[in-house]
């Protein structure tokens, strides 16, 4: 396994920039998500490190030495797809087996038996190495394709959408097992996703990504707690934060059309106007709350309800634990919680607000 | 508006049972979701209803009318598809309004209608637009208008935001909902997304394999699961379901860990099942606490954080559990972890039947009454009939 660096790498086609300057580092053992919507250029980025894709300026280095001179296959990486690409005739031993036979491997028979059956073992596919891929499900066969780049050991695995194709239940599965073969095997991971959750879920850290350019680099907590712009408050977390205008008067804030009014903390330095964030978990009905709202609707969802609040001409969301005995059209007392609220200034920046954690 | 009945509804093709003999009644004002995974007969069941299939076998009733064999046309629904289909050349006004003119309505008529539900859906600032001046969710709100312009007796949705990116789906799932509590229209919405079944319905039918698994309110189907293939289907993650070995008061689950069962439980059981044999236990991923005094120790296999918290997966000798626990805390993977389960959401399975061991004067039973109590206070309220 490998570090890997991406030094200020910018790619063009034709008229469109893909990337502009995107530099991360991607640490030894470490599982590393590139999130953003489509069109951001995050399979770009994984094209690039792969060598499929030569970027136009800006160096890509493995363990410090820049690769940018080598073939795909001599930067020994192992790629998983969102479409499996496995051969249908083969059986699922075979399928495993494939990458290890390269002529340039010289593997003996028995060293291959091995590692295919360790791998197996590790996915839980072992009871499936006789079968025809031709016969398995959807989710075994994303398994095998698993089990096909980490059979190898290469220096990165370069995962593109792998869990996408998936149904729910078999995505949450493989999450959490794909997750826990990286940890247990401290194999270098480029994983790319759209889906928040899976980046949330997965990554020790995240590149949020947004047309072709890096936007924040951090641990899920940061991304979550911390987001950089609106457009990573909105990208991460569901239902969506609430972000509403809001205007400071002297030391009290208001959320514009609204009956929520706070007192701006001593210390915190904000704009005449700017954009108020609040997590819908942030916003709590509690009898004695300081504001008042209607509840305009309620979507429960099992674990947990979603509460749309009518406050003025503003309706907030707020997520409750378990189901509740609130009905539409009731009218409600609900509190922020300060230690949590999110401010940007109108273009969508964070504003940094001085607090002690 | 409308009630729809099925009676002993099935469909066959060939050789396949596509929708075994069902019996369902949606109440007039009702949100009816039709749940399951692909190819469990919920879209064959929908167009039986619509009349695009024709049933095999049964009968189907619109407000006690006989409507098996009646033309679709003849039935008085609208159906909404999930790819809304606008015609191109036409603005979203005209697009609206289509369905009113074929039926001939006056134009004052048509305005006045078509201006309404625009006005509804907020898309009134976009009449003059064609659709591919429109945005994704505009054009579903187009599409959605079109469908609701004619106040049919019934609404029939197949998916309607299956296409859409997830931010766009979550807004127009308040959408439909806050069009339904405004208008109560008798509605049967298909899905296989468990999480819109939740959000959205009044009841929900799960299915699978063309057999319905249980009816029943979001309440009941998540804390009250019929069957296995319900606990399993519904929760992200679904609930947790773990066999052991049933004696003497005590399930025996995986990795030596004896459960006491619950006292309110345990005669269930013991008339469920005798002295002893196997059991599968049940619980929501929030039923789990850790806590050092928990009867149950188990291996940290994985954790996620899922924005507001953070879910466990535990493994107990192999079998992998998921709990919630709250962020902020570290559990490197292989650490064990002490933990017990909140005995009101704690359920138990027969392996053999797969269905539900059910408590003849238990809290099961007090909270499917109170569901019911609640829906009557919902119908005060909002005026709405059931």
């Amino acid at each position: 396994m490998a570090d890997v660096t991406l030094q200020n790498i910018t790619k063009r086609f034709k008229t469109v920039t893909a990337l502009k300057g995107v530099s991360f580092d991607i640490k030894d053992g470490e599982f590393f998500v590139l999130l953003g919507p489509t069109g951001a250029g995050k399979t770009t980025t994984l094209r690039v490190i792969s060598g499929l894709e030569r970027q136009d300026e800006g160096s890509v280095l493995f363990d410090g030495q820049p690769v940018d001179h080598l073939t795909p296959a001599d930067r020994d990486v192992a790629f998983v797809f969102e479409q499996y690409s496995l051969y249908p005739t083969m059986t699922v031993y075979e399928n495993l087996a494939f990458p290890l036979r390269s002529p340039l491997r010289r593997m003996s028979e028995q060293v291959i038996r091995q590692r295919v059956e360790e791998t197996a073992e590790k996915l839980r596919i072992s009871p499936l190495l006789e079968r025809t891929t031709a016969h398995l499900s959807g989710g075994e066969m994303q398994r095998v394709s698993l089990g096909r780049a980490l059979v190898r050991d290469p220096r990165i695995f370069l995962m593109d959408e792998p869990l996408s194709n998936l149904d729910a239940k078999l995505r949450e599965a493989l999450r959490v097992e794909l997750q826990h073969v990286q940890k247990t095997e401290d194999s270098t991971t480029l994983f790319v996703t759209h889906d928040q959750i899976e980046a949330l879920t997965m990554g020790d850290r995240i590149a949020v990504l947004n047309k072709g350019r890096i936007v924040q680099i951090g641990t899920p907590e940061d991304i979550y707690d911390r987001p950089a712009t609106t457009f990573v408050a909105q990208l991460v977390g569901t239902p969506r934060i609430n972000l509403h205008e809001a205007v400071r008067e002297d030391s009290t804030l208001y959320v514009t059309n609204s009956t929520i009014h706070l007192p701006i903390p001593a210390g915190d330095d904000l704009p005449p106007t700017f954009l108020l964030g609040v997590r819908p978990e942030d916003v709590q009905i509690h009898s004695e709350g300081g504001f008042l709202g209607q509840i305009a609707l309620i979507e429960p969802l099992g674990v947990q309800t979603i509460l749309h609040v009518k406050t003025g001409e503003q309706t907030l969301l707020s997520l409750v634990p378990g189901m509740t005995d609130l009905r539409v059209g009731e009218e409600v007392r609900f509190n922020v919680v300060r230690e949590r609220l999110h401010y940007f200034q109108p273009d969508g920046t964070r504003i940094g607000v001085k607090r002690k954690v | 508006m409308a009630t729809i009945e099925l009676r002993q509804v099935e469909k066959k093709f060939g050789d396949l049972h596509a929708v075994k003999p069902m019996d369902l009644t949606i109440n007039d004002g009702e949100f009816m979701v039709l749940l399951g995974p692909s190819g469990c007969g919920k879209t064959t069941t929908l167009r039986m209803i619509s009349g695009l299939e024709a049933v095999t076998g049964g009968q189907i009733l619109i407000d006690g009318r006989d409507v098996t064999w009646a033309h679709p046309s003849d039935r008085d629904i609208a159906l909404v598809f999930q790819f809304f289909a606008l015609y191109p050349h036409l603005s979203a006004w005209q697009n609206i309004a289509f369905p009113l003119q074929a039926e001939g309505e006056s134009r004052a008529n048509i305005e006045k209608r078509v201006s309404e539900v625009a006005r509804m859906l907020g898309i009134k600032h976009l009449l003059h637009l064609r659709p591919k001046a429109l945005s994704g969710g505009d054009k579903q709100r187009v599409g959605l208008a079109r469908a609701l312009v004619r106040r049919p007796a019934a609404f029939l949705m197949d998916e309607p935001i299956g296409a859409l990116d997830a931010d766009a789906r979550e807004t127009m799932r308040a959408e439909i909902k806050q069009f339904h509590l405004t208008q109560n229209a008798t509605t049967v919405y298909v899905t296989h997304d468990q999480i819109e079944a939740m959000a959205l319905g009044d009841r929900i039918v799960v299915m699978s394999m063309g057999v319905v698994q249980q009816v029943g309110t979001p309440a009941e189907v998540y804390y009250d699961p019929a069957k296995l293939f319900v606990a399993r289907f519904i929760g992200s993650p679904g609930m947790n379901l773990v066999t052991g070995g049933y004696a003497d008061g005590v399930v025996h689950l995986p990795g030596s860990n004896p459960y006491p069962v619950p006292p309110a439980w345990n005669t269930a059981l013991q008339r469920e099942m005798g002295s002893e044999g196997d059991v599968i236990v049940g619980f929501r991923p929030e039923a789990g606490r850790v806590t050092g005094t928990g009867p149950l120790v188990a291996e940290v296999y994985a954790t996620e954080l899922h924005g507001a918290y953070t879910v466990l997966h535990l493994s107990l000798n192999g079998t992998v559990v998921h709990i919630r626990a709250d962020r902020g805390i570290d559990y490197p993977i292989g650490t064990a972890v002490r933990f017990d389960l909140d005995p009101e959401m704690v359920r138990f399975f027969d392996p053999q039947t797969e269905a539900a061991l059910r408590l003849p004067f238990d809290g099961a039973q007090d909270k499917t009454q109170d569901t019911a109590l609640r829906r009557a206070q919902d119908t005060a309220l909002t005026g709405r009939e059931h």
